[in-house]
């Protein structure tokens, strides 16, 4: 039979705290983190996340691209990446007015050996990576569960 | 008390393994899969996917299709369908040089009792399988990330 060890959670809400944030070109931002308690290299851990985005559609043609990473430790490049994937739209040419998207991602790890015994924290990231602006409009949600067996 | 009853998981990282992987259309294509303990008839089988997908912009426009499966027992078409959702882009018209990517992350989550009471008591294998439709080409880049819990 499965356990659950540790769970953790955040959340923000539209238009609360830091959101709406406006995100700068092709720079990593922290969005939030948990902590998880790891206790043995059979743990799996799962980290959820779901995150509402609004792409600039101010010209037209063009195609904004969210990178989104989980890291472990620290919410610098110089952690280590666990997960990383992108989300994107493909704005043609034409009329728009607003365009707003929903990512979800799901990731699961087998800790390392030197992170048994700790609490590990888990930083979700996003980077602006394609052309035009980009907003974090929220909800940001990060969950976290320790799975032990 | 509901409690986890079994959990399993894969993940295959952002091009890593044998990703990134072209699709063929009409072609269902195992991506990864998993082992659940079905205890019982009672039990709420829970799945969560989250699969990176990138379409091919050659040919503008274009509206790339991917449909993502569960199976369960095999994966292919005469294997049981347990859960079938579809995730597309609208490619129009446009000159995006140099964006000549599109790449997508597409996540699901589904909950049932399991598809038949014949099953309880077993190991049951659960396949998670993409096949492109519509128009354009597309590739699984990962990451491709399978998750299942039995709670009970």
């Amino acid at each position: 039979m499965a356990t659950i060890v540790d769970f953790a959670s955040q959340e923000v809400k539209q238009n609360t705290q830091s959101l709406p944030l406006a995100l700068a070109a092709g720079t990593e931002t922290l969005l939030t983190s948990i902590f998880l308690n790891v206790t043995s290299t059979s743990n799996k851990i799962v980290v959820q996340a779901t995150v509402g985005w609004q792409p600039s559609i101010a010209l037209l043609p063009l195609v904004p691209k969210l990178t989104f990473r989980i890291r472990r430790g620290g919410a610098t490049p110089a952690f280590p990446e666990v997960y990383q994937t992108t989300d994107s739209e493909f704005f043609g040419t034409g009329s728009l007015t607003t365009n707003i998207i929903t990512t979800t991602i799901d990731h699961v790890e087998s800790p390392p050996q030197d992170t048994v015994g700790t609490f590990q924290q888990y930083f979700l990231t996003v980077q602006n990576n394609g052309s035009g602006n980009i907003t974090v409009v929220g909800p940001v949600t990060l969950i976290g569960t320790t799975i032990g067996f | 008390m509901d409690q986890l009853i079994d959990f399993a998981s894969q993940e295959v990282p952002l091009g890593q393994m044998s990703l990134p992987l072209n699709l063929a259309s009409g072609t269902e294509i195992l991506l990864t899969s998993i082992f659940l303990n079905i205890a019982n008839a009672n039990v709420k089988v829970e799945l969560f996917a989250a699969v990176g997908w990138q379409a091919q912009l050659t040919e503008l426009p274009v509206t790339p299709e991917v449909i993502f499966r569960i199976r369960r027992g095999g994966f292919t078409p005469a294997s049981t369908l347990i859960f079938q959702t579809t995730d597309s882009i609208f490619l129009g018209a446009g000159n995006l040089v140099p964006d000549l990517t599109s790449e997508v992350t597409m996540s699901f989550h589904r909950a049932a009792l399991p598809d038949t009471p014949a099953i309880a008591g077993t190991f049951q294998q659960y396949f998670l399988t993409a096949e492109l439709a519509g128009t354009g080409g597309a590739a699984i880049n990962g990451p491709v990330t399978l998750i299942g819990r039995v709670i009970g």
